[in-house]
C-alpha cells in the first residue's frame, strides 16, 4: 500500500476539497437549499481495511455512485450513502416532506445525481492538476456492503483505496450528516508527481 | 432481613375489582409481613401520593410506601408516565415499583423497564395465581429485598403544583 | 460526425449538442415525445427548442462535458425537464437523463443525451408508496387493537374468576352441590376465555413483531423445549427420544422455541388411548441447504381432508371436552415459520399417527 508524506496528504487534501466545493456550489444552484461539503482529512487503506476502518457500517447496504476513469491517473471514483445521510439529502433537496424512506425509484435518480455531481467535482480538480485527458464510463449506481461496492471490479490487482470523510450541512435545515469519498486506484504516483510539480513552481 | 414495625403498599389501580382481589390475595398468601395497604385510583394521585403533595400531604395517614405496584393502563396519568416522573426524583426512585398489569405486549414490558421499572409481572386470570405470585412478592420485596433510606425531599412535583 | 442514425431504433430519446449550443442530432423518439420535427431542430441554436440549457445551472454542468469533462446525470426529481415532452394523456414525462461526451475524428467534444422516460417507473413507485404507508397505518391499527385487548378484555375475566373463586372458597357450604357446579363452569369458562385471548395475541404478536434471524443451535432448543414442557407437565410428557447432533439452523430463537413447543405438546395431547405414547425429534438435511426437522407421534392421527386446514386459526377437530385446546396453536406455528422463511408440513394416517415436519435453513455453527 502506498504512503505519502504530511506535504502529499495536505496537497491532495486541499485538492480534493476544491472539488467538493465545487460540487457544493452546482448543488446550490440547482436546489434552493445552501449545502456545504467539506473534507476534514484524508486516509490511505489497503483493500483489506477498509472493512475495519468503516465496520460499524459493513453490514448495511449502501447506496452508491460509482466512475471508473482511465489515463495517466486510472481506477474508481465511488460516493457512497449511509442510508441515514441519503434519506437526509434526498429530503433535504428536494422538499419531499416524508421522510426516512426505503430508496424507491424516484429517490435512487436523485442520489445517482447527486453522487455524480460530487464525484464529478473532485475528478474536475483531479483533472486540472494532471494536465492531460482522462477517459470516463458512463456512471454506475450500485446498492451493495461496504465490501463489495468497489473490489467487484479488480479482482486480483492490489489497489489502494484513498478514503475521505466528508461532511455535509444544509444551513436552513441545520442538518448534517457524512458522506464518504472513495478512490480506488494501482497508485497515486502520477497525481503526486504532478501535484509536487504544482507545489514546487 | 429487614427490622421495620409496619410495612406499608401504595396499590396504584383503576380497577376496584382488581384492588378487591389484590387485598384478598395478600390476605390468603398468609405471608409475613402483612403490610398497610395505601390504594390511589390513577396515575397522577399516585405522584401526588409519592410527592406528599395536597391532600396527601400528612405523612402520618400517608406514609411513604416499602413498595408500589403500579397498573400501566390507568386514567389520566398512565403508569408510564408515572414511571418517568419517578427516574427523576432522586430519593424517591429508591423506592421498588413492580408494575402490574394486564398486558403481556413486549412493547409495554420494553418500555416500563426503560423507564426504571424494578419488576414487571402480568395479572394472572386465575386467582390461585395471584394468591401464589404476592406470596413470592411478600416474601422477596418486603421481606428479604434490601431498601435504601428515603428522606423526605424539600420540594415535589413541581410539574403538578397547581 | 459519424452517424448515430442507429439512435432511432433505441427506446430512449437522444440529441446531440455542439459546443456552440446548437442541436446536431434529433432522433425519432425525441419527435414522438416532443412533437418537434428533426429537420426543425438540427442546425438550428438551442435557444429555440430547449432555452433553459443555457440557464447557468445547464449550461455549467455542460461546459465540463465539452471539455472532455465525467459524464453528468440528471435525474426526474431534480429536474423538471429537459426536453418538453408530454404523453398522450397530457401528463408530463418524467425523465432521467445521462449526458456523455462525444468525440468526434477532429477531437471536437459533443454532449449526447440520452433520455430515460421514467413516468412508469415512477408512477409504481409512488403507488408503492401509498401501499406501503396505508399497511403501515393498517399496522399501528392492529397494534392499539392488541394494546386494547391486552389491557381492556382481560379485566373482566379476572373478575368474573376471581369472584367465582372466592365466593366458592367463602360460601361454597352454603349454595350446596348444584350452586358449586355451575360456578365451577363460570370459573372453567373464564380461563377458557383467557387462554383464548392469549393465544391469540401471541398469533398477532408474531406476525407484527421485528424478529432477528441468527444461527441457532437446534440441538440446544429442542433440549429446551422438551425440558421445559416436561417440568410443566410435572414429568408426564411421556416417551420422548430426540437425536442428537442436530445441525445449527438459520432462525429465530425465540420464535423456533415456540414453534417447537406448539408441535411437541399437541403431539403429547393427542394421545392414542389404547397405546403407550411415543414421541421422535429427528432432523435431516435436504436438498439446497435446508434441513427438515420431524415432530412424530404415535397418536390419534389425522385424516387426509382435515390436514391443511388444520393450521388456520380456530380450526380443531375435536371438542374441548375430548382434548382441550383453542385452536390455534398450528395457525402459531404457520406464521412463525413464514416470519423465519421456512417450511411446513404433516404427513398422517387416522388412528395411527402423525408426522409434522418444519423446514430451515442450514446455518453454521
Ligand atoms: N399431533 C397431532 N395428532 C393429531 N391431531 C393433531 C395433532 N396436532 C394437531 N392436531 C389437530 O389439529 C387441530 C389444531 O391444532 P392446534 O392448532 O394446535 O390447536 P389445539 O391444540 O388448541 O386444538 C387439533 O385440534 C387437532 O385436531
Ligand atoms: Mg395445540
Amino acid at each position: 500500500m502506498q504512503k505519502l508524506t504530511a506535504d502529499q496528504t495536505d496537497g491532495l487534501t486541499e485538492l480534493i476539497n476544491i472539488g467538493v466545493g465545487r460540487a457544493a456550489g452546482v448543488l446550490n444552484d440547482m436546489t434552493e437549499s445552501h449545502v456545504s461539503l467539506r473534507v476534514p482529512a484524508i486516509t490511505l487503506l489497503s483493500q483489506d481495511t477498509i472493512d475495519e476502518e468503516l465496520g460499524d457500517m459493513s453490514d448495511d447496504l449502501l447506496a452508491s455512485v460509482q466512475l471508473r476513469f482511465a489515463g495517466s491517473f486510472s481506477g474508481t471514483a465511488a460516493l457512497v450513502f449511509p442510508t441515514e445521510s441519503a434519506n437526509k439529502l434526498v429530503t433535504a433537496l428536494t422538499g419531499d416532506d416524508e421522510d426516512d424512506q426505503d430508496l424507491d425509484e424516484i429517490r435512487v435518480g436523485t442520489l445517482n445525481e447527486v453522487g455524480n455531481i460530487v464525484v464529478n467535482g473532485v475528478m474536475g480538480s483531479i483533472s486540472n492538476v494532471l494536465s492531460e485527458a482522462i477517459e470516463y464510463t458512463v456512471p454506475d449506481y450500485k446498492e451493495d456492503v461496504i465490501a463489495n461496492l468497489l473490489r467487484a471490479d479488480t479482482a486480483g490487482a492490489q489497489m489502494t483505496v484513498l478514503l475521505a470523510a466528508t461532511h455535509f450541512t444544509i444551513e436552513e435545515l441545520r442538518l448534517g450528516g457524512e458522506i464518504i469519498l472513495l478512490f480506488e486506484v494501482g497508485s497515486f504516483d502520477a497525481l503526486v508527481a504532478a501535484l509536487d510539480q504544482l507545489m514546487e513552481e | 432481613m429487614k427490622q421495620r414495625s409496619a410495612v406499608t403498599v401504595l396499590v396504584v389501580e383503576d380497577d376496584a375489582n382488581d384492588v378487591l382481589l389484590l387485598k384478598r390475595a395478600f390476605r390468603k398468601a398468609g405471608t409475613e409481613p402483612f403490610p398497610v395497604i395505601h390504594v390511589v385510583n390513577d396515575g397522577e394521585s399516585a405522584v401526588r401520593y409519592l410527592g406528599g403533595v395536597g391532600e396527601f400531604g400528612d405523612r402520618r395517614s400517608h406514609p411513604l410506601p416499602d413498595l408500589v405496584l403500579l397498573d400501566l393502563k390507568l386514567p389520566r396519568m398512565s403508569g408510564h408516565e408515572v414511571l418517568a416522573w419517578r427516574s427523576e426524583q432522586l430519593p424517591l426512585i429508591r423506592i421498588p415499583v413492580i408494575v402490574m398489569s394486564s398486558s403481556q405486549e413486549a412493547s409495554d414490558i420494553a418500555r416500563a423497564y426503560d423507564c426504571g421499572a424494578n419488576s414487571y409481572l402480568v395479572k394472572p386470570v386465575e386467582l390461585e395465581v395471584l394468591v401464589e405470585i404476592i406470596g413470592a412478592l411478600q416474601g422477596y420485596w418486603l421481606r428479604f429485598n434490601e431498601t435504601a433510606a428515603v428522606t423526605e425531599p424539600r420540594t415535589f412535583g413541581t410539574r403538578l403544583a397547581t | 460526425m459519424r452517424s448515430l442514425d442507429v439512435l432511432d431504433h433505441v427506446p430512449v430519446g437522444v440529441f446531440v449538442l455542439t459546443p456552440e449550443f446548437k442541436v446536431s442530432f434529433w432522433n425519432k423518439v425525441l419527435e414522438d415525445w416532443t412533437g418537434i420535427e428533426r429537420g426543425d431542430v438540427v442546425g438550428q441554436d438551442v435557444t429555440g427548442a430547449l432555452p433553459h440549457l443555457r440557464e447557468g445551472r445547464y449550461a455549467g454542468r455542460l461546459r465540463t462535458i465539452f471539455e472532455g469533462g465525467p459524464p453528468a446525470v440528471f435525474s426526474a426529481q431534480l429536474h423538471k425537464h429537459i426536453v418538453p415532452a408530454r404523453r398522450r394523456s397530457g401528463e408530463p414525462r418524467l425523465q432521467h437523463t445521462t449526458v456523455t461526451p462525444l468525440r468526434d475524428e477532429d477531437g471536437r467534444v459533443s454532449a449526447l443525451f440520452a433520455i430515460q422516460d421514467v413516468t412508469e417507473l415512477t408512477k409504481r413507485s409512488r403507488q408503492y408508496r401509498e401501499l406501503a404507508a396505508k399497511v403501515q397505518a393498517v399496522n399501528v391499527e392492529l397494534e392499539g387493537f392488541a394494546y386494547s385487548v391486552s389491557h381492556d378484555l382481560r379485566a373482566p375475566l379476572r373478575t368474573m374468576e376471581g369472584f367465582s373463586v372466592a365466593l366458592l372458597e367463602d360460601y361454597g357450604e352454603a349454595i350446596g352441590e348444584q350452586g358449586r357446579d355451575y360456578l365451577g363452569r363460570i370459573i372453567d369458562g373464564s380461563r377458557r376465555l383467557d387462554s383464548l385471548i392469549r393465544d391469540l395475541l401471541l398469533y398477532s404478536r408474531l406476525s407484527r413483531q421485528e424478529i432477528s434471524i441468527t444461527n441457532v443451535p437446534l440441538d440446544a432448543v429442542v433440549r429446551e423445549v422438551v425440558d421445559r414442557l416436561r417440568s410443566y407437565l410435572n414429568g408426564e410428557l411421556g416417551n420422548v427420544e430426540t437425536q442428537t447432533g442436530l445441525p445449527h439452523v438459520v432462525a429465530n430463537r425465540l420464535t423456533l422455541v415456540q414453534v417447537l413447543t406448539n408441535l411437541l405438546s399437541n403431539a403429547t395431547k393427542f394421545m392414542h388411548p389404547d397405546r403407550e405414547p411415543q414421541i421422535r425429534v429427528t432432523a435431516e438435511r435436504r436438498d439446497e441447504g435446508w434441513v427438515r426437522v420431524w415432530i412424530e407421534d404415535n397418536g390419534i392421527g389425522i385424516a387426509a381432508d382435515h390436514q391443511e386446514r388444520i393450521f388456520k386459526v380456530f380450526e380443531r377437530l375435536h371438542g374441548d371436552d375430548e382434548f382441550p385446546g383453542t385452536g390455534i396453536g398450528l395457525a402459531i406455528v404457520r406464521v412463525g415459520m413464514e416470519r423465519l422463511d421456512g417450511r411446513v408440513g404433516v404427513e398422517s394416517v387416522e388412528g395411527e399417527g402423525s408426522r409434522f415436519w418444519i423446514e430451515l435453513r442450514e446455518g453454521t455453527p
